[in-house]
């Protein structure tokens, strides 16, 4: 029975006028409209840019010198836009068009719902606004500088967070359904990742209260992270692994849990299985971030505590994927004619996949071959492109044409979508496994002689140029699919009517006088109230109220992911002898704190590691190992996840500034056949040296030790001399004159480059410190 | 004594095991809460996704001729 809505309802919840007690609404299915068109158009632009670093790896020349089209600026804006804009809105659509219809109940405010659409798109093109232009915080996946940090807290938790909360509050279905609890989940953990992992201090603002004025806009826009080294990382895992979890993970479980159901026409396979999914992940996945981390500076038992807790993660994630797949029970005939469905079923075997995946990359010696290589690019890929994905999709395609109330234009093309998609998958996935695979066993090879059989770097990465053609290849399919999916939906759209139908349900208001599902009564009628307690207790009263009151569930959600965080990070943050000093190591000078922030913002560490590991492979090629005492200055930490390049923690001394010079200017100058990215650029811009004092001193606020570089801009005074020192010596090994170099921030970069990881071999200055430390055991 | 002196002072190594004591707990006492949930309930809560786009019945207080004109069908 559909009528127009009236008027005066406005969506709002009213009491039908005859005493029925029911309540009519109207779903706000405007707000999932928006948020599914902003998911296609994002996902394409993702996809491109995808795409567009994947053709600069295997042919470094597209990138045509330009440098906001450089890989290690543009990769951070290809996973911020997949996860972000991409995942993000999916999930955005999917939980506004399934809690309102779960709640019986419309969103609790429009404006709420409006704000966080177009505030959430205001970020994303922030961030397409700033990450190639080089502002960037520097760690993966919450790159974004301080002001859209500050706005993503808002839109997420204000605009989203409390709209969402306050409908789960009104609803008229008194058990919140499994779905409700991952996007509870989902919310809540979110929040706390992300303010976590971004606390930090503006520069440019401690500059403008300290001294009045603001040198310019790139350090009014620059922030540094309170912790520093090894606490950085730390931190920086817990959040990066946490996003997966709680990010691309549990709100595509909620999704699951709602829109496989329906697509199928059939109940979840096992409500009970998930009530245990949800609680075993949540609680599990939260301890698991430090197994990106093994064998680095990162103490042993924080190690082990994620690997452990990793494996323990298949078990929570295979339930999972057993009760999606089975869902489908007595549906399977209709999977070979219904593509939605195999987009499902595709999504969440990958889902399975990549669970099972993690784990065992979490395993230290398997992760001691896949750490920086492909494979965990793979990795990544299985899940996002095929989880992440191929559920959204498939979300699209049951959910629009019925939101635009019509039917889906062409079965043929969303079944095009699905091939192009699965090829396009499986050429990267397995072309990338096999590069990951092949440069982790190259760097790893030794000869007869006891010698490394590639000594050269280079030779690790020219074997692997065929392997990403075939990934372009692969990326291409993919894209291509995805925008024969937006014209399918444009057409789709276009078919709409003139005017959508409202529709207008009822639903009686949740009362107190409900008593479809008593509470539990003691059977034991023992004479003490605690032995009648623990009676009820036994019968599960705890949870079931817990499965109807949304603000005790969403705090008891907390403990359950707080209790990780906390038994993990308290010890790491406060036992001294987890980051043994190191007496030689001292703070970097003011230039090359410079030199460190443009290494920031070109995004080196995309393609740098600055961390070796205790392996003789990495020694013999690198140095010595890298020890925890010797990042206690570096704010952010760059020990970087992927080596496109060789790692730099010892590169300092290694070659001469001249060297450095010529390889910014073309890296295949000097290292035959190299793809790294030319850096021209900073060949010709100007180091600002007005702003580096306030870069000292937000360090300084920081706790860095910058003594009298503090004084009277010092610290500018300082920096001049060392670069002409250093022009100087360039123009001595044959480089252009120190008069046109001095002032170019090429020469801040070698700077901070010939400073990596030298301190540890220096002589300890005699003083009485070390006297004791000779003395005493 | 500083909180940096007593956490010191701890042995870090039985974190992994009181993790492991924590999750355990929690993990029996929702298993035993889920296999002792009544079937009917599980199904009936299984059920809502599929029942959440038709208008519906009210389900008490309700004179039944004012269902017979409201309730039913789909929306
Ligand atoms: C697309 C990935 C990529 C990016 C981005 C990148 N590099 Fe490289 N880098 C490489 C590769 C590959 C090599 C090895 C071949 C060579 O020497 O050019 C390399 C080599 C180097 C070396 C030589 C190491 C040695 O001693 O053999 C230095 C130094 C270096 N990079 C610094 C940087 C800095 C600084 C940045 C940022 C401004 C940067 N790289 C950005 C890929 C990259």
């Amino acid at each position: 029975m559909a009528e127009q809505a009236a008027q005066e309802t406005n969506g709002g919840a009213t009491k039908h006028p005859d005493q029925s007690g029911l309540e009519s609404f109207v779903y706000d299915d405007n707000i999932v409209r928006m948020f599914s068109w902003a998911t296609v158009i994002w996902g394409i632009v993702a996809f491109l840019v995808g795409v567009i670093i994947a053709v600069e790896l295997a042919f470094p020349e597209a990138g045509m010198g330009i440098s906001f089209l450089s890989f290690g600026r543009l990769r951070p804006l290809h996973t911020n836009a997949a996860i972000f804009a991409f995942a993000g809105n999916g999930i955005f659509a999917a939980i506004y068009y399934s809690t309102q219809r779960l709640c019986k109940a419309r969103m609790w405010s429009d404006t709420l719902s409006k704000l966080h659409f177009w505030g959430w798109q205001l970020i994303i093109v922030s961030a397409a606004l700033t990450l190639p232009f080089g502002i960037t915080q520097g760690k993966e996946y919450a790159e974004l500088e301080w002001p859209i940090d500050i706005a993503i807290a808002v839109v997420w938790l204000v605009f989203f967070g409390g709209n969402f909360l306050m409908t789960l509050i009104h609803r008229r279905e008194r058990h919140i359904y499994v779905a409700l609890w991952f996007y509870i989940a989902t919310i809540v953990t979110v929040t706390m990742l992300h303010v976590f992992n971004n606390l930090w201090i503006p520069a440019g603002l401690v500059y403008l209260f300290q001294n009045g004025e603001m040198p310019s806009a790139e350090l009014a826009l620059k922030s540094y992270p309170v912790y520093a080294g090894v606490q950085d990382a730390l931190m920086q895992w817990w959040y990066g692994h946490n996003a997966v979890a709680f990010f691309l993970t549990t709100p595509f479980l909620g999704l699951m849990y709602y829109f496989l159901p329906k697509a199928a026409e059939r109940p979840v396979f096992s409500y009970k299985l998930s009530i245990i999914h949800f609680w075993s992940l949540i609680f599990i996945y939260i301890w698991a971030g430090p197994h990106h981390l093994h064998y680095t500076a990162l103490p042993e038992w924080a190690s082990t505590v994620g690997m452990v807790f990793s494996v323990m993660l298949w078990m929570p994630s295979w339930g999972g994927m057993i009760n999606g797949l089975m869902t489908l029970r007595g549906a399977w005939d209709r999977v070979a004619s219904d593509p939605i469905l195999k987009f499902f079923v595709v999504g969440v075997t990958f889902y399975g996949m990549s669970t099972f995946e993690g784990p065992l990359l979490s395993v230290k010696s398997v992760n001691s071959l896949s750490h920086y290589t492909d494979w965990t690019i793979a990795h990544v890929h299985s899940g996002v492109l095929g989880w992440n994905g191929f559920m959204t999709f498939g979300m699209l395609y049951w959910m629009m044409p019925r939101l635009f109330q019509t039917k889906l234009h062409s079965k043929k093309l969303c079944a095009m979508h699905f091939w192009l998609g699965t090829a396009g998958m499986v050429l990267y996935i397995l072309s990338i496994y096999a590069a990951g695979i092949t440069q982790g066993l190259m760097w790893r090879a030794f000869d007869e002689s006891g010698r490394l059989t590639y000594p050269a770097f280079i030779e690790t990465v020219t074997v692997l140029i065929p392997m990403y053609w075939i990934r372009v290849v692969g990326g291409l399919l993919y894209l291509s699919g995805a925008i024969v999916g937006l014209i399918n939906l444009f057409q789709t759209w276009r078919s709409r009517p003139a005017k959508y139908e409202e529709v207008v349900h009822y639903a009686p208001a949740l009362s107190k006088g409900y008593d479809n599902d008593p509470k539990a009564k003691s059977r034991l009628h023992a004479n003490t109230a605690l032995g009648d307690a623990g009676d009820k207790f036994l019968q599960g009263d705890w949870h079931r109220a817990l499965e109807r009151k949304p603000v005790k569930f969403t705090i008891w959600v907390l403990v359950a992911v707080a209790i990780g965080g906390i038994v993990e990070a308290i010890p790491m943050f406060l036992v001294s002898s987890n980051v043994p000093t190191i007496s030689t190591v001292e703070p970097y000078t003011p230039l090359e704190l410079a030199g460190r922030d443009i290494y920031v913002a070109e995004g080196c560490y995309n393609c740098h590691s600055q961390m070796i590991r205790p392996f003789l492979w990495e020694t013999m090629r690198y140095g010595e190992y890298s020890k925890p005492g010797e990042f206690v200055y570096d704010h952010p930490f760059q020990w970087g996840s992927r080596r496109i390049g060789p790692d730099l923690a010892r590169e300092g001394g290694l070659r001469t500034h001249l060297w450095h010079y010529r390889h910014f200017k073309n890296p295949a100058d000097v290292s035959e056949s190299s793809i790294m990215p030319r850096y021209t650029w900073l060949l010709n811009n100007k180091i600002n040296f007005d702003e580096i004092q306030g870069r000292v001193d937000s360090m300084a606020l920081l706790g860095v030790p910058y003594g009298e570089m503090l004084k009277d801009n010092n610290s500018v005074e300082n920096a001049k001399e060392q670069a002409l020192v250093i022009a100087l010596e360039l123009e001595d090994q044959g480089g252009p004159a120190a008069q046109e170099t001095m002032d170019k921030k090429v020469i801040a970069l070698i700077a901070y480059l010939q400073r990596m990881g030298t301190d540890i071999s220096k002589e300890p200055a005699p003083t009485d410190d070390v006297v004791d430390a000779e003395v005493s055991p | 004594m500083s909180m940096t002196e007593i956490v010191s002072f701890l042995d870090l190594s039985v974190f992994p095991s009181v993790a492991l004591i924590f999750f355990l707990a929690a993990f029996f006492a929702i298993l035993w809460r889920v296999l002792s949930k009544p079937r009917s309930e599980s199904e009936m809560e299984a059920n809502i996704p599929l029942n959440d786009d038709v208008v519906l019945m009210p389900r008490y207080t309700v004179k039944n001729e004012q269902a017979d004109d409201k309730g039913v069908s789909r929306g």
